[in-house]
């Protein structure tokens, strides 16, 4: 049987301080039949049961292609209690009423407007949880000055527009509909006293991220992050201080240098990710084994250990009358994703649901909920002064970046720190200082949406570059490619580049598009019948991955050779399902027959630790100390790793990571997942497979070397002298011989792979992985192996913030309607290093995707993030205009890749790279069809009709 | 009609008559089929008849010709009697539907929430053209009315548009010569 995700049932006990916890996480695929079950003997896709899969390393279709196309049961929002074996048929139905306003205190509901037999049986507020000792898990992601809490307190004035106020549970799904119905839309639901607008929220989410850099005349770098750490030109540390006094040298030197220096203040939107499937989810607490009480959720989710850490967070306290002793989760497919699930605080409301309800519980927004509650993407507003001398030549960057964010932060900080990081683009800036900053709003709650901060930076840069090489009358693409990164040059935090970057490549190859060099040709051509047509060039310079990235997956052989892959990401639509299970074929000579996705208790036999800080936030990893199940993953992770004083000597403790895992990303499958994969599956043919194919070839046990010349053919394993061998004649004598039949693989990314040696049986190697664990044929426990020799990250890579990158840049047409100023994109055209491609369909088709969402982010989509905005609960797609097939160049929407530099080259994370540079190419060729510039976006018909309107010289600023 | 009144509904759904049952009347449509018969290949996402995700097939008597209805706005007294096509209908004893398997084919969708809405537009297309085929000229024309209105967040479209279009160039009959 092909699944997509296993049935297996794998029961972890984790230590809490309330003593032993069971943790189990149940693939979506155990609660339902799934459709390629349905094929076994030739059912309806006719391919028998592995249809999906091609040729060893490719796909005929998406692994989780057949139960989408049949409408089977695979997402949260599909599930009833009813569906669930051994739960209760009665389902309640919860709804949260949230805030529409925060600029008066919430007095309290008022439910009286409901009939008394559309009342909810329970009503959850602030002070029921401060009652029951439930507190806010995240206490340190409220604005400073601003409470903590789950819900806003009667009285109080909410933090942010859309902050829960109570959570209702109804008795069934008949008598929630109507009382929704009822309550929904309708003022006299809640009371609200005086309005009383609170202090203004100032002080930015923690950490700031401050870059200063400067290069000397004689190209000696004098001061970076890279070199001498973090810093605040704001602070007094030595190095503060010393940032301070660079920055104050650059300052004079674009006052006197003689340099040509340009300036703009842009600012970008917040948007909506819009993904089709509002959050919805099933909770029950059920306590009727007084000496097990459990905690059980359906979720679609983009991190299962995220979720669970969290749930277990909220027993923590002594004096909580709710007890639990396991947790189980049913981890779901996401309808889309886009970051917008990433620590959503949805997860955590039906947790609270689950508690208070005599029962299954299921909640699940629409559309008007989900933007209201939903994580958005950080709006901007970007002040940049670029410096060139009389060659042309870049000399200085000064960004001051202000990305808008929420009432309760959410990667915010670190959403600034990496629009920090991209502020230099693909560029070399010998002196650079930027500050990106979250600053804290009553607005929604905004995240880590595609992109993480790279499209806002990208809008500006690139839209300001345009200007300075339309104002030096230099080609657009020449001025780019003549500053152009390129690899050992070094980033504008200093971290050196020691991969090819090649942009100047795709800069080569842009200026000979045709639709560049017609430009002028098909733009009198266009006027002639009345129409604005321009072309736009952007470039972006996209990181991949977050510069200290842990990721991990298992491989396990079966006694009939079918191989199955596991890994703790989960497939948002991205492929990553699909991409990861024919990453098998390189060592094992087939796809992955099953792909279990969203599993990462069982990588706790790794037995590795990032270790919490002590008090003083320092990192005392411990061979003693007790293994974690699992790791909490992303912003936590992100802020020790901001915290933590470099100490590459901790790598000597062979049970130390710097990062055990993270959320899911879709950019984080090509080259990290797909590595750790390959590499588990290099460790199970090395000490498995091989083995057993050397018996069976009666091959000497000291020639192990032989390993190297064997290959992968139709037949088989193929050694030159020997008989084929099929993997199920190799499995056989596998087990026969209780061989090596699993590996487990953890490794770790910061400017490179930590690699380690190990030992396995007789097998001893080196391999780019910082943790392992085989398991020998039937046996049930992971053996792990403690590495030594190890390599670890390159020193002060903890500072170079990103090193992995994945090029690209855009060629935008666009036609302008002179009468409604309606702007129409008629062609677009990109150039991306993707590294090697594995399955190029789901590439194009992330391409296609991003530039869908980079139409929308460039000319459709805007949402207050205040008042008149999402929160107020009344939006919806009526008003929020993501694009339609009719707002896209469906056939010239053309990528062409880069051919990889080398037939082993690695795969690049590439979907925030599709994005990034859309937007400002459509905004540089609507510069170049009205002779406007638009610095804020959407460009929406109304701003280029005022400008138009307006006529004259130069500016059309938002 | 109050909220809430109750009617005695039935109908056909994927050839399969219901039993008779007394739902609210302005119950929607897509709360019926997900709720009470469990079939939530049909999906919500706006709820409000934008994005027609939630976009079902349906005949106001046999031999009528099947259309688009929004199943997320539209409540079961306006479908009573009437026959309702799901994307759970779609493959036959053996076989997926021409339109399943060529959205395989082209990875035309990446998250499947808005699939079924495509999948069901495009069929009604298909019926349609087989009663009325056109010139392959106004084949892309006839799936941007089709589905040009239907909202996928992942893909762009373009692989979608793609399957769609093969499929009504390679069956026979739906594109005139």
């Amino acid at each position: 049987m092909t699944e997509i995700c296993g049935p297996t049932r794998r029961t972890f006990l984790l230590q809490t301080a309330w003593g032993t916890v069971a943790l189990v996480v149940t693939p979506v695929s155990a609660l339902t039949r799934l459709a390629e079950a349905q094929t076994e003997g030739g059912g309806v896709a006719g391919g028998g049961v592995a249809a999906w899969s091609g040729p060893p390393g490719t796909a005929r279709y998406r692994i989780d292609g057949l139960p989408k196309v049949l409408g089977e049961k695979i997402y949260a929002r599909d599930f009833r209690a009813r569906d669930i074996t051994g739960w209760p048929k009665q389902e309640r139905m919860a709804m949260v009423v949230r805030a529409t306003y925060a600029d008066r205190p919430f007095l309290d509901l008022d439910l009286s407007i409901l009939p008394p037999e559309l009342r909810p049986e329970k009503v959850v507020d602030q002070a029921q949880l401060n009652a029951d000792s439930i507190t806010d898990i995240y206490p340190d992601t409220s604005p400073q000055g601003r409470p903590p809490g789950f819900m806003v307190e009667k009285g109080h004035v909410p933090v942010y527009f859309g902050q829960p106020l109570a959570l209702l549970i109804f008795q069934d799904a008949a008598t929630y509909r109507r009382a929704y119905r009822l309550l929904q839309f309708n003022p006299a639901a809640v009371r609200y006293g005086t309005p009383a607008e609170p202090p203004p929220l100032t002080t930015p989410y923690s950490p700031p991220t401050y870059l200063t850099r400067y290069v000397d005349a004689q190209g000696q770098e004098t001061f970076s992050q890279t070199k001498d750490g973090h810093s605040d030109p704001n602070g007094t540390s030595p190095v503060d201080l010393q940032a301070k006094g660079w920055r104050e040298k650059i300052r004079s030197e674009l006052a006197g240098s003689g340099w040509r220096v340009f300036s703009s203040q842009c600012s970008t939107q917040v948007i909506d990710p819009m993904f089709m499937e509002p959050e919805a989810g099933l909770g029950w607490y059920d306590h009727s084994d007084a000496a097990n009480p459990v905690l059980n959720l359906v979720l679609g989710t983009q991190s299962t250990n995220g979720d669970i850490a969290d749930a277990l967070s909220l027993f923590s306290s002594d004096s909580c009358p709710f007890k639990i002793k396991t947790v189980k989760l049913t981890s779901c497919y996401p309808g889309g994703g886009f970051g917008g699930r990433d620590t959503s605080p949805f997860a955590l409301l039906l947790m609270l649901a689950a508690l208070y309800s005599q029962g299954p519980v299921r909640m699940s927004n629409d559309r008007f909920a989900q933007f209201q509650s939903g994580l958005k993407q950080l709006g901007a507003e970007i002040e940049q002064t670029i410096a060139l001398d009389a060659q042309g030549k870049f000399q200085a960057l000064w960004t001051v970046q202000k990305m808008l964010a929420g009432g309760k932060n959410n990667y915010g900080q670190f959403v600034a720190e990496l629009a920090g990081y991209c502020a230099g683009g693909g560029y070399v800036f010998p002196k650079v200082a930027v500050d990106a900053t979250a600053q804290p709003s009553p607005g929604v709650v905004a995240g880590s949406m595609r992109g993480f901060g790279g499209p806002q930076a990208a809008f500006a840069l690139e839209t300001l570059l345009d200007e300075v090489a339309h104002q030096l009358g230099r080609d657009p693409i020449e001025l780019r490619r003549a500053n152009a990164l390129h690899e050992k040059d070094h980033t504008i935090t200093g971290a050196p580049l020691t991969e090819p970057i090649r942009i100047g490549e795709i800069c080569d190859r842009a200026r000979h598009n045709p639709l560049w060099t017609n430009r002028a040709t098909e733009k009198h051509r266009r006027a002639t019948r009345g129409r604005l047509y321009g072309v736009g060039f952007a470039l972006a310079n996209q990181a991949y991955g977050t510069g200290s990235d842990g990721v991990m997956a298992a491989v396990e052989l079966a006694a009939d050779g079918a191989i199955t892959a596991t890994t703790n990401c989960v497939d948002m639509g991205n492929g990553s399902a699909t991409t990861l299970a024919i990453s098998t074929a390189a060592s094992l000579g087939a796809n992955a027959s099953a792909i279990r996705m969203g599993e990462v208790l069982m990588f706790a036999a790794l037995q590795l630790s990032s270790s919490p800080p002590s008090d003083t936030g320092v990192a005392t990893p411990s061979v003693s100390l007790p293994a974690p199940a699992f790791r909490l993953g992303g912003r936590r992770e992100m802020v020790l790793r901001r915290l933590q004083p470099e100490d590459l000597g901790a790598w000597q403790n062979p049970r130390y990571t710097k990062n055990y895992a993270l959320s899911s990303s879709s950019c984080m499958t090509a080259f990290h997942q797909v590595h750790a994969l390959q590499q588990a599956s290099l460790v199970l043919f090395r000490t498995g497979v091989w083995p057993a194919a050397s018996a069976l070839w009666g091959l000497d046990a000291d020639r192990p070397e032989l390993w190297k010349q064997t290959r992968w053919e139709a037949e088989g394993l193929v050694l030159p002298g020997k008989r084929p061998l099929s993997r199920r004649e190799i499995a056989a004598r596998l087990y026969a011989d209780r061989g090596v039949a699993g590996a487990m693989a953890h490794a770790y990314f910061s400017g490179r792979w930590v690699s380690a040696s190990y030992q396995v049986g007789t097998t001893r190697d080196h391999w780019q992985i910082d943790g392992l664990a085989t398991r020998q044929a039937g046996a049930e426990a992971w053996d792990d192996h403690l590495r030594f020799d190890t390599v670890p990250p390159p020193p002060r890579s903890q500072y170079f913030g990103r090193s992995l990158y994945a090029p690209s840049a855009t060629l935008a047409a666009i036609e302008v309607d002179r009468e409604s100023g309606q702007v129409s994109v008629v062609h677009v055209y990109t150039y991306l290093d993707a590294g090697t491609v594995r399955q190029p369909e789901l590439l194009s088709g992330q391409y296609q995707g991003g530039v869908a969402m980079g139409v929308g982010y460039a000319l459709l989509e805007d949402l207050p993030l205040g008042r008149g905005g999402a929160g107020e609960g009344d939006w919806n797609l009526d008003r929020y205009h993501v694009a339609l097939a009719g707002d896209l160049p469906l056939p010239r929407t053309e990528l062409e890749l880069l051919p990889p530099l080398s037939s082993g080259a690695a795969g690049k994370g590439i979907a925030e790279a599709v994005l990034c540079p859309i937007a400002p190419a459509i905004a540089n060729a609507v510069a170049d069809a009205t002779g406007r510039r638009f610095r804020s976006l959407p460009i929406t018909p109304a701003k280029v009709r005022e400008a138009l309107r307006n006529g004259g010289p130069q500016d059309a600023g938002g | 009609m109050p909220e809430g009144d109750l009617i005695s509904f039935q109908i056909r759904v994927n050839g399969m008559l219901t039993e008779p049952r007394q739902v609210a009347a302005d119950l929607p449509l897509i709360d019926f089929l997900q709720d009470e018969l469990g079939l939530t290949g049909t999906k919500l996402c706006c709820g409000i008849g934008v994005c027609r995700a939630c976009t079902v097939a349906v005949r106001n008597f046999p031999q009528a010709p099947a259309v688009p209805l929004l199943s997320c706005s539209t409540p079961v007294s306006a479908v009573n009697g009437q026959e309702v096509r799901t994307v759970e209908g779609l493959a036959g004893p053996g076989a997926l539907s021409p339109l399943q398997q060529s959205f395989l084919d082209h990875f035309a969708f990446q998250c499947g929430y808005c699939t079924p809405g495509f999948l069901m537009a495009a069929t009604i297309l298909v019926e349609r053209l087989r009663a009325r085929p056109i010139p392959r000229s106004q084949c892309d024309a006839a799936i941007a009315e089709a589905c040009g209105q239907h909202i996928c967040r992942c893909t762009g479209y373009v692989r979608y548009y793609q399957a769609i279009r093969q499929v009504l160039l390679e069956t026979p009959g739906l594109v005139l010569a």
